[in-house]
């Protein structure tokens, strides 16, 4: 308890194995095998573009998510903790410009790549306005997620039918408001898009600065599969 | 930040485990401070919105706990029934990063009576570490033989005499009491069995706690813990509070709760993780989060007991209804004291809408090993309404008459007597909603041609030959006031001042504003009773300067909109009496109307910009406190809602259910809903219309979710797939259409004009949140049912429906 030695909290304990010497474990991983402990937890830095901003986390347990780790290391609350198992949609982020679960989505997935909050919105597009606008009278514990959402859908496709509308939105568990003022928002948006002849993704023009990707091109001298570490997430995808 | 002030000097360092109380916190961190710890006061306006979609509303969990900040985590029971042998921390505490671990006698709990009990907590600097210690606890349960099934406990019960295991009765009887052994000449009965599973929250996790220990000096150059702020969404935090202190064996005076915004349509945090987080927060000096995972989905608060009712209908041969018996049981779990509310409102209501001579109700609640049922708010009315619903359905079969016919033929009316005696008074406008409803088209049929529109929505289609469709009208009604009501009340404070831009209205209120637009609604009442556009509502620093009393689910915006009213009026009457003598006339003769000072025969009539100044000059300030009590019996006096002996007072809702079975694949798709609902007033209309949403949101997932049987922790059963496809919680792909009729605006206003008007207060108000959610919940969970049946003729009794019997 309180007389413990400090040290890294998150370097030896419990029954959280990751195998010794995965070799697409990123460079910097610390793994550590005692002698007789249970297992190892091992730590690793992620460099990664919140955001816009290049950032690094040191320090960030294999096993994370990628929720927690923006969350709880980099401070940002914008996409929710909801039921912590990819059913509710409320963790949605974009993982280059891809929406995912940002709670079934490893920390490690996000290395080299640029994550979006809603954050980079900072004090609201045209999407929040209309979602504010419609959807206010709920919690709003959803809303931020089903930003991410309608902005993606609006840079597939600019003016969507109701039930395109339903079919992206359907991973998200909304239970303070019927689907009709998320349909009446989404087209709201779609036209204040079109008014201002807004196109194209505009989920991907945040954070794609060709110009901070340099600090964190992949490794060449790490084999291991990149691509691999993206498929575990799961991109909140039409069901079916 | 006024911590200390709101701690009348209490020591809590003094009662705590002397080894814990005499060690020295290493990284001890001072309590941190919030700028703007309760939610934004805004309601429903620009701001609170637009801060919600830009993730920026700060529910608990976002609330930062500071530097030192620890995890907590609950390891829950796996067995419903069982005994503790052997509780061993010792491990868990050697992990490093681990700050605190309690089990067993340390959190209360000497043996496990339902499956999820909370048997232990941890407090670490990493979630995963968290709950790593708590794999480490080693706990030794000697399992025990559990009841889960509330029939079979009722069934031996009653066959041994043994009545140990049956907490509750309640019976009730109108006219001869339900007497069925002598059927009449042409008349029918209808007998059915109806069972509800235990319902799931789909609406996430159980929401975060984050309890902050405020420390001081102990004045002698060391700290102490002087007491702990509890951030938690709490419709009512004097309940609550007291709820966490008992638990944790502190004096409620030495915990500050700080409300934080509600997530989903919970009716607050679960009260396991209030009471872990605030031990693990005393114990530890640091702040503790606990978030609800998925595991504490279902074992904390869902208080969704599984019911069984038997009913039996009897019409004669032109439809009236002429007899009703009624027998139900609930499982009130663990803790089957909390299902007691259920059982009455059950009782008093499971007949629905409809009059009847000869009525017997009879009700158990029964102790299982299942979790704790608790009060199930707006349970109660959609239970009566579906089963009520279902009976005049095969009632109206078996004499041959159409569905519709008998509704309108035994529709109930002011004036009608209750199972439980009481009259209902005021305006039962059902017949007006049906009208409603009833003058609304079908929408198209088939279905088409757009594939998600089909039953099964996307990956279990088919043809739409075998599509059949289903119509379903409902009615519901909720009951306002119970007839036990203890006293309730709320305080208000109004203050009319000005500043350089004008007159300007504060409101200090004893009501939450949980982010759904509560302090919007009384900034409204405010606005209208004063004429002011200016109105700023807030909660007091220190929430015992304006006391209230808990207040039950659904009459939380009555109370506290009178109070907040009354105040108002008060005011307003210092303020015209000033310009009465001003403009010499009687303050009896004026009014303030849309903004405007007016006498009563139109010789003055002046806008309130006008004429507020001139009363408002210097650092003139009219002040006035206002209060509403409500109890179910008693004297009634000025400030005082006490119902007539033998009244009630209902909401309504008239609904239409459209739907879809693939009487093939076994799917079903809700196409439609028509909802007419009478909402008292209507005064922030997207908070009633939201209201109204989420009330069928949830009815959806209540009738269609057969996975709520997945995760029942009885065990019992398992559902296979959900009625609407292959998904698992109703997605916005499966929702029905919701066609909102206009409100009708008069149940609450014919109260207030017969009951309250002659004691002194005026302008009806609404009915609220819960209310219309509980009813919108209700008929439209029956309507459902209802049109189900239709489509597939036949009569299921079991929600959550399933299509393939």
């Amino acid at each position: 308890m309180s007389e413990a030695p400090d040290h890294d909290p998150l370097g030896v304990s419990g029954s959280y194995a990751v195998g010794a010497g995965d070799p697409w474990l990123p460079e910097g991983t610390r793994h550590e095998q005692p002698a007789d402990g249970p297992a190892t937890l091992a730590t690793v830095p992620i460099r990664c573009v919140v955001n816009g901003d290049p950032v690094e986390v040191p320090q960030v347990w294999v096993a994370d998510s990628l929720l927690f780790v923006l969350r709880e290391r980099l401070g940002l609350t914008g996409a929710k903790d909801g039921c912590g198992e990819g059913e509710c949609g409320a963790c949605v982020v974009l993982l280059d410009g891809e929406p995912v679960l940002g709670c079934l989505t490893p920390a490690l997935a996000a290395e080299g790549s640029y994550v979006t909050t809603v954050e980079a919105y900072g004090e609201g597009d045209e999407v929040s306005a209309a979602l504010a606008a419609h959807c206010g009278a709920g919690c709003g514990y959803c809303l931020p997620g089903i930003g991410l959402s309608v902005r993606t859908l609006l840079a597939r496709q600019p003016e969507p039918s109701e039930s395109a509308i339903r079919e992206s939105l359907s991973g998200h568990l909304c239970r303070c408001l019927p689907p009709g003022p998320f349909v009446d928002a989404v087209r709201e948006a779609s036209e204040t898009r079109a008014a201002s002849g807004l196109g194209g993704s505009g989920a991907h023009e945040v954070g794609l600065d060709e110009s901070q990707s340099l600090n964190i091109a992949p490794n060449p001298q790490q084999p291991g599969p990149p691509q691999a570490s993206r498929i575990a997430h799961q991109a909140v995808a039409p069901r079916g | 930040m006024d911590k200390p002030s709101a701690l009348p000097g209490f020591l809590i360092g003094e009662q705590l485990p002397a080894e814990t109380a005499a060690a020295t916190p290493v990284d001890l961190v001072p309590a941190p401070t919030y700028a703007a710890v309760d939610p934004p006061a805004d309601g429903i306006g620009k701001l609170v919105p637009a801060a919600k979609a830009a993730g920026r509303y700060p529910y608990a969990a976002d609330r930062a706990g500071g530097p030192g900040m620890l995890y907590a985590s609950l390891a829950r029971s796996p067995y419903p029934h069982a005994a503790l042998l052997r509780l061993d921390v010792k491990r868990a505490l050697e992990i490093p990063g681990v700050h605190a671990v309690l089990a067993g006698p340390e959190l209360g709990v000497t043996a496990v009576e339902y499956r999820g009990q909370c048997v232990a907590v941890a407090a670490a600097e990493h979630p995963a570490l968290a709950r790593a210690a708590l794999d480490a606890v080693e706990i030794q349960y000697a399992p025990g033989e559990p009841m889960l099934d509330a029939r079979q406990v009722f069934a031996a019960a009653r066959r041994t005499g043994n009545d140990a295991r049956i907490s509750a009765y309640r019976r009730y009887t109108l006219g001869e009491g339900g007497d069925l052994a002598e059927p009449g000449p042409e008349e029918s009965t209808v007998m059915y069995g109806y069972e509800f599973g235990r319902g799931a929250d789909p609406a996430a996790a159980p929401g975060a706690v984050l309890a902050v220990p405020v420390t001081g000096s102990d004045g002698q150059g060391g700290l102490q813990l002087r007491g702990l702020d509890l951030h938690t969404a709490s419709s009512d935090p004097a309940r609550d509070l007291h709820a966490v202190a008992e638990a944790i064996g502190l004096p409620a005076t030495s915990i500050r709760l700080v409300p934080a915004p509600f997530t989903g349509t919970r009716a607050g945090d679960d009260p396991d993780l209030r009471v872990a987080a605030a031990l693990l927060a005393v114990r530890t000096w640091r702040p503790v989060r606990a978030e609800g995972g998925p595991a504490d989905r279902l074992a904390g608060d869902a208080g969704t007991p599984a019911v069984r009712v038997h009913a039996t209908h009897r019409v004669d041969a032109e439809g009236t209804l002429v007899a009703v018996r009624v027998e139900l049981v609930v499982d009130g779990g663990a803790d089957p004291a909390g299902a007691e509310p259920l059982l009455d409102e059950l009782c008093r209501s499971v007949v629905g809408p409809y009059r009847c001579q000869d009525v017997e109700i009879q009700g158990w609640v029964v102790r299982t090993h299942n979790p704790p049922a608790g009060p199930w708010p707006g349970g109660a009315a959609m239970i009566a309404a579906v089963v009520s619903e279902a009976q005049i359905d095969a009632a109206a079969a078996a004499c041959g008459r159409g569905p519709l016919d008998l509704r309108v033929k035994n529709l109930i009316r002011s004036g009608d007597q209750l199972p439980d005696g009481r009259r209902l008074v005021g305006s039962v406008p059902l017949p007006e909603l049906l009208t409603q409803v009833l003058d609304t088209t079908m929408p198209p049929f088939p279905p088409g041609p757009d594939i998600r529109t089909f039953p099964g929505t996307v990956g279990r289609t088919g043809e739409l030959t075998r599509v059949r469709r289903g119509a379903g009208i409902a009615l519901a009604m909720v009951d306002l006031v119970p007839p036990d009501l203890g006293e309730e009340f709320a305080t208000a404070q109004v203050a009319l001042t000005s500043d350089v831009n004008g007159p300007l209205v504060h409101v200090v209120t004893s009501m939450v504003d949980t982010g759904n637009g509560q302090h919007a609604l009384l900034r409204r009442v405010a606005r209208e009773a004063l004429g002011v556009r200016r109105v700023i509502v807030r909660r007091p620093a220190n929430p015992d300067d304006l006391p209230s009393s808990a207040i039950g689910p659904g009459r939380g915006t009555w109370l506290h909109c009178m109070a907040v009213q009354r105040a108002a009026r008060a005011a307003r009457a210092q303020a015209l009496a000033k310009i009465a003598a001003q403009f010499a006339v009687s303050p009896q003769l004026l009014e303030i109307r849309d903004g405007m000072v007016v006498t009563y025969d139109g010789t003055l009539s002046k806008p309130v910009d006008e004429v507020y100044p001139q009363v408002l000059r210097g650092a003139a300030v009219y002040v006035a406190d206002g209060e509403f009590r409500v109890h179910g019996g008693g004297e009634p006096s000025p400030g005082v809602f006490v119902p007539e002996p033998g009244t009630a007072h209902v909401a309504v809702a008239a609904y239409r259910a459209v739907v879809d079975a693939d009487t093939e694949l076994h799917t079903l798709r809700p196409v439609r809903v028509t909802a007419a609902q009478d909402a008292g007033r209507v005064l922030l209309p997207e908070r009633a219309e939201a209201a109204v949403g989420s009330g069928v949101l949830t009815a959806v997932d209540f009738v269609f979710n057969a996975q709520a049987e997945e995760i029942d922790l009885a065990g019992a059963e398992l559902g296979g797939f959900g009625a609407l496809g292959p998904g698992q919680f109703p997605t916005m792909l499966e929702q029905p259409e919701l066609e909102l009729l206009p409100f009708l605006e008069s149940s609450i206003g014919e109260l207030d004009s017969t009951m309250l008007r002659r004691r002194g207060f005026a302008a009806p108000l609404p009915l609220g949140y819960l209310p219309l959610r509980r009813a919108a919940y209700a008929a439209c969970a029956a309507a459902l049912a209802c049109a189900t049946r239709d489509a597939l003729e036949s009569h299921p009794t079991r929600l959550p429906l399933r299509p393939w019997g």
